[in-house]
């Protein structure tokens, strides 16, 4: 399984030298934090998610996120912000940032 | 998190002065904590909001009977590292000491400082000009290197440690987010383009001055950086100084760093950056109407806030600053602003005016005789 975050806004602007994917790959991450993030791809139902979550309608600064997932059989992109409201969505979106300095 | 079910007995039944008795001296802490979340909900602001309402409607002539309070109502909750377990966690509010953390503790002065600035030099009472209470939420998420408005409360991230120390440690950076809400209930500039960037602009302007105003500095003695002491030591800043996130007296020098590159704001329009990304380079491009702030600011010395502050703030308010309004539209605006705070032509009318053709947006200005 492939995973890769974008990660664009917050109130620090694009920084040239952070603009840089996240990219993980369970044939590299180790056997337990593989298998972490199957089971956090399959707790979100990532694969049935819109591709486009709501856009908030208030706010500034926050952060919007496009992780996207090859799992070998399918490829799916899923956009969405700090705003959002799907707890499970959130669990992979903080693995996925745990792991941003091995990026 | 928090049980709507559990809050609403207090909140229906309770008048405020018991709510703030309970807050302030219940034993039991899960009660404790209800009875400040549902102050900082502010039952009261919204009850006299819509007395107000009804009052005006069935007395439209005579003034409202019914005022909000001035005073500042503060709540910092802990979100622990998460992303959303919070509520229930509040570790300080309105009144209460110091703590241990100076996170918490950064982020109810930097709260305060905001909250007298716009009360006692613009004489608005808080966000929306209502006594809204002011909520902050600190440690969220993990190495969360952010800090953003929810559209109703501040979130503060801890920052990696690494590239970014915690996200508090900026005053300016507080006003910043605090004023994102001042333009939300005021202009809400639509977060895209020329508009955002403007939106983006006026929380730096703010944010800066409200650092200004916490250490009594006049234009000449302050820095005009915005997120001083957010990167760590080992990010580069350049031959004027340390690194920060922006520097509105030189847009595209806050860094300049082997890792992180250049710092990619334009300080005049032939640079304005078309870009898709940041939500059409809201964060880029609005290094050229800080620039004309900081150049009013500087033409007219003294303290920023009197006089450049108080044009833009009359601006910010003004209900023909439209969602979608573009740099150009701001300007013009800021020139009737300053003509009608001072006079057409006075020293603050020509600094409003140079300072908007030095940064490439010229606003036409009919002759004395034909106005």
């Amino acid at each position: 399984m492939h995973m890769q975050v974008k990660t664009e806004g917050g109130v620090a602007g694009p920084i040239p030298g952070l603009s840089k994917p996240i990219v993980l790959d369970s044939d590299t991450l180790p056997p337990q934090e593989a298998e972490e993030m199957r089971q956090l791809v399959t707790a979100a139902h990532f694969f049935e998610l819109p591709a486009q979550q709501p856009q908030p309608q208030r706010g500034a600064d926050y952060r919007s996120y496009t992780i996207s997932i090859d799992n070998g059989e399918r490829h799916h992109n899923v956009q969405f912000t700090d705003l959002v409201a799907d707890p499970n969505l959130r669990n992979l979106l903080a693995f996925a940032l745990k792991h941003r300095s091995s990026a | 998190m928090s049980n709507p079910t559990q809050n609403r007995p207090l909140r229906s039944i309770l008048p405020p002065h018991i709510l703030r008795a309970i807050a302030l001296k219940s034993q039991d802490v899960a009660q404790r904590n209800r009875a400040i979340h549902i102050l900082s909900l502010d039952h009261t602001h919204r009850s006299a909001r819509m007395i107000r309402s009804q009052h005006r409607l069935h007395f439209p002539h005579e003034h409202t009977l019914v005022t909000a309070k001035t005073q500042v109502q503060r709540t910092i909750y802990d979100a622990h590292g998460t992303m959303d377990d919070w509520q229930d966690s509040i570790v300080r509010a309105e009144g209460n000491n110091p703590v241990s953390d100076p996170v918490v503790n950064e982020a109810y002065d930097g709260l305060g400082w905001t909250h007298a600035f716009y009360l006692k030099v613009y004489r608005r009472n808080s966000i929306d000009n209502e006594g809204l209470p002011l909520q902050a939420v600190v440690h969220y998420g993990t190495h969360y290197d952010n800090a953003f408005w929810d559209g109703t409360r501040m979130i503060f991230g801890d920052g990696d440690q690494d590239i970014f120390n915690r996200f508090t440690i900026a005053i300016d950076v507080i006003g910043h987010e605090l004023t994102h809400g001042v333009t939300e209930y005021e202009a809400n500039l639509v977060y895209s383009g020329q508009s955002g960037a403007l939106n983006e602009s006026i929380s730096d302007v703010f944010g800066s001055m409200i650092k200004q105003y916490s250490l009594n500095q006049r234009v000449d003695q302050a820095d005009w950086l915005i997120g001083t002491g957010l990167f760590t030591a080992k990010v580069h800043g350049t031959e004027r100084h340390g690194a920060a996130l922006r520097d509105m007296a030189n847009p595209g020098q806050a860094y300049n760093d082997p890792l992180l590159g250049k710092d990619p704001q334009p300080y005049h329009m032939d640079h304005y950056d078309p870009t898709l990304e940041d939500n059409g380079g809201v964060h880029i491009n609005s290094g050229i109407p800080n620039r004309a702030f900081y150049l009013t600011a500087s033409t007219l010395g003294g303290y920023s806030w009197e006089r450049a502050g108080r044009i833009w703030y009359e601006t910010v308010c003004d209900p023909r600053l439209r969602p979608t309004a573009q740099f150009n539209d701001f300007a013009k605006l800021t020139l009737e602003n300053a003509e009608k705070l001072y006079r057409y032509d006075s020293p603050e009318w020509r600094a409003v005016r140079e300072a908007w053709d030095r940064v490439g947006v010229p606003v036409p200005v009919p002759a004395m005789g034909g106005r």
